[in-house]
């Protein structure tokens, strides 16, 4: 047993990440189970949508920087609707970006999603919030580009407990 | 049904005692809208075979005719539909098909079907068809001359065929019958992209018929840069066709361009005349798209979303087609979003959607004197649940908001505003 394990161990290791990708309901209450599994860790939180060019363009620069990320350092919420599930999937095993944890907007009223997550923000995208590790956060709309993404790993790495 | 990607679950069966950690998690208990804010929640519309109506169809968008009768197009499981309701949107005559064969139509707030009414009695409809390709469609079109008992099989407008973006339709007459559409095209990104070259957006075309829809004139280019993901806006005076839209001027700065379509005028060389100064620079899509109408004097009533530096929010504006600038504008306070303006004469309506964190408020503003003075904004109309982009609509001068809610349906709510 101990040799299948270690086999299936092999096996899993082979494969790409995209495997992994597990889509999550976001709805009310979604951002604090995020928040609160990151308690005392900085992490970056990204708003995304497949009609909006300027995301692929961001996902392109996580792809890039995608190993630089541990795994609980990304999140991702695509706001394209249940209804967009299996093409959102594709997209982020295209990008190798399943492995981190993804969110999809789940609740048929995107306001009230929108305004939990922050009143201020009206839904332009890319959205992306820096948290830090006391979860003081600084939302950006527009397309991170990759200055700014290594920029905040450095530093929140610097931060990252260890 | 679980959360892993389809396309992987062959490759996933074999190992799947280990994947309980990607099933298991079903699909929330509520109905699927097929992509948007479309869609509902009456218990009418959840069954399968729910018929067609504006209640249940997807983005219902409304029109008067010349006889005050209410006209609706929505969008349910890849048709469009044309309804008519002749008591102001208590009852509905049955909807009639406009394309027999079904297409992925696109079908969200800001890129939605648009129809139009001649004063003849025609209707012409337009739409954006999803087609295979990223960002990919086709701007389509039919209409009816015997009051919406058949339509004629769709045409694609736009003449550049390739499998790449022409969406985001917007049509207006002009006051001699004439039909324009304007719409966003990727064309000329596209071959800035085979040529190696960086292009900023994507650019407004439009086509014009003069022949009540009977057939299209070759697609003209208005500008260069426009921004790809909000919708444009057009409308008519004395003088033709004007067009509002979000444009990319240097570097990132997505404030807004007005120009009139006028097929005797060749594209826009360089920067397209500067309608709104926010200083919204965002490398993103804002997915807000303004609104307009043109009053009797020159003047272009506005109103916006924008993030910029200089302004933010929603703003109503006035733009002076005559000496090219905007003479007033007017910040709207709370999260306001999604706004529309309609002006009669010297009457203006602002309206609006505002969510204050539990419903989403419909809310008005209006002016007697062409935009200089205001009334205080009252909220019209609420909703406990997702909601669609308010239309302004007037019959004569009643005014009127058109408005869908996943919880209520469709309904016509009356602006009567103070005299």
């Amino acid at each position: 047993m101990p040799v299948l394990m270690f086999l299936l161990a092999l096996v899993l290791a082979a494969l790409p990440t995209a495997v992994w990708a597990e889509l999550k309901p976001f709805s009310q209450g979604s951002l604090e189970q995020i928040t609160e599994a990151r308690a005392g860790q900085p992490f970056l939180l990204v708003l995304w949508s497949m009609d909006c060019p300027p995301c692929m363009k961001e996902m392109g620069h996580l792809q890039t920087l995608r190993n630089r990320f541990e795994r609980d350092a990304l999140v991702l919420i695509s706001t394209d609707g249940l209804a967009n599930r299996e093409a959102v999937e594709t997209i982020l095993a295209d990008f190798e970006l399943g492995g981190f944890e993804n969110w999809l907007f789940a609740d048929d009223f995107p306001e009230r999603m929108r305004y939990q997550i922050d009143p201020d923000w009206y839904g332009e995208l890319p959205r992306s919030y820096h948290y830090d590790a006391e979860h003081q956060r600084v939302g950006t709309s527009g397309t991170l580009n990759p200055e700014t993404i290594r920029e905040w790993l450095h530093r929140t790495t610097a931060e990252t407990p260890q | 049904m679980n959360w892993t990607a389809s396309t992987l679950s062959g490759r996933l069966t074999a190992l799947g005692f280990l994947l309980v950690l990607s099933v298991g998690q079903s699909a929330t208990s509520h109905k699927n809208h097929e992509g948007g804010e479309g869609g509902n929640r009456l218990p009418a519309c959840q069954a399968s075979s729910a018929l067609p109506s504006a209640d249940c169809g997807q983005t219902p968008t409304p029109a008067f005719d010349s006889e005050g009768r209410l006209w609706i197009v929505f969008v349910q499981h890849g048709h469009l539909y044309v309804t008519r309701s002749d008591d102001l949107g208590h009852t509905f005559n049955p909807p009639r098909v406009v394309n027999r064969i079904p297409e992925t139509i696109y079908s969200d707030g800001e890129n939605r079907p648009k129809l139009a009414t001649g004063p003849d009695g025609a209707l012409y409809l337009s739409w954006s068809r999803k087609i295979e390709g990223p960002y990919a469609g086709d701007i389509r079109f039919s209409r009816s001359l015997d009051e919406g008992n058949r339509f004629s099989e769709p045409v694609t407008v736009n003449d550049h065929r390739a499998p790449i973006s022409h969406r985001f339709d917007s049509m207006g007459l002009d006051n001699q019958g004439r039909i324009f559409i304007a719409w966003i095209d990727k064309r000329d990104l596209q071959a800035a992209k085979d040529a190696g070259e960086i292009y900023a957006g994507a650019a407004i075309y439009y086509a014009m018929s003069d022949d009540r829809g009977a057939s299209f004139a070759f697609n003209r280019k208005l500008s260069d840069h426009s921004c790809e993901c909000c919708r444009v806006a057009t409308d008519a005076d004395e003088n033709g066709v004007v067009a509002l839209w979000r444009h990319i001027y240097p570097v990132n700065l997505r404030d807004h361009a007005i120009a009139r379509l006028d097929p005797d005028t060749p594209p826009i060389e360089g920067l397209p005349p500067r309608a709104t100064d926010d200083g919204w620079v965002v490398d993103g899509c804002p997915h807000h798209g303004p609104d307009l109408s043109v009053d009797d004097r020159q003047k272009a009533h506005l109103i916006w979303f924008s993030q910029g530096d200089k302004n933010s929010g929603v703003t109503y504006g006035r733009f002076d087609l005559a000496n090219q600038r905007l003479d007033f504008q007017l910040p709207i306070k709370g999260r306001a979003s999604h706004p529309q303006v309609l002006s009669i004469g010297k009457q203006v309506i602002a309206a609006w959607k505002a969510f204050n964190g539990e419903n989403t408020e419909l809310m008005v503003m209006e002016s007697h004197d062409r935009g200089e003075s205001w009334s205080d904004p009252r909220t019209l109309a609420s909703t406990a649940s997702g909601s669609d982009h308010p239309f302004l609509i007037a019959r004569d001068r009643e005014v009127f908001v058109s408005w869908q809610t996943l919880a209520e349906g469709y309904r016509l709510v009356p602006v009567a505003g103070p005299q």
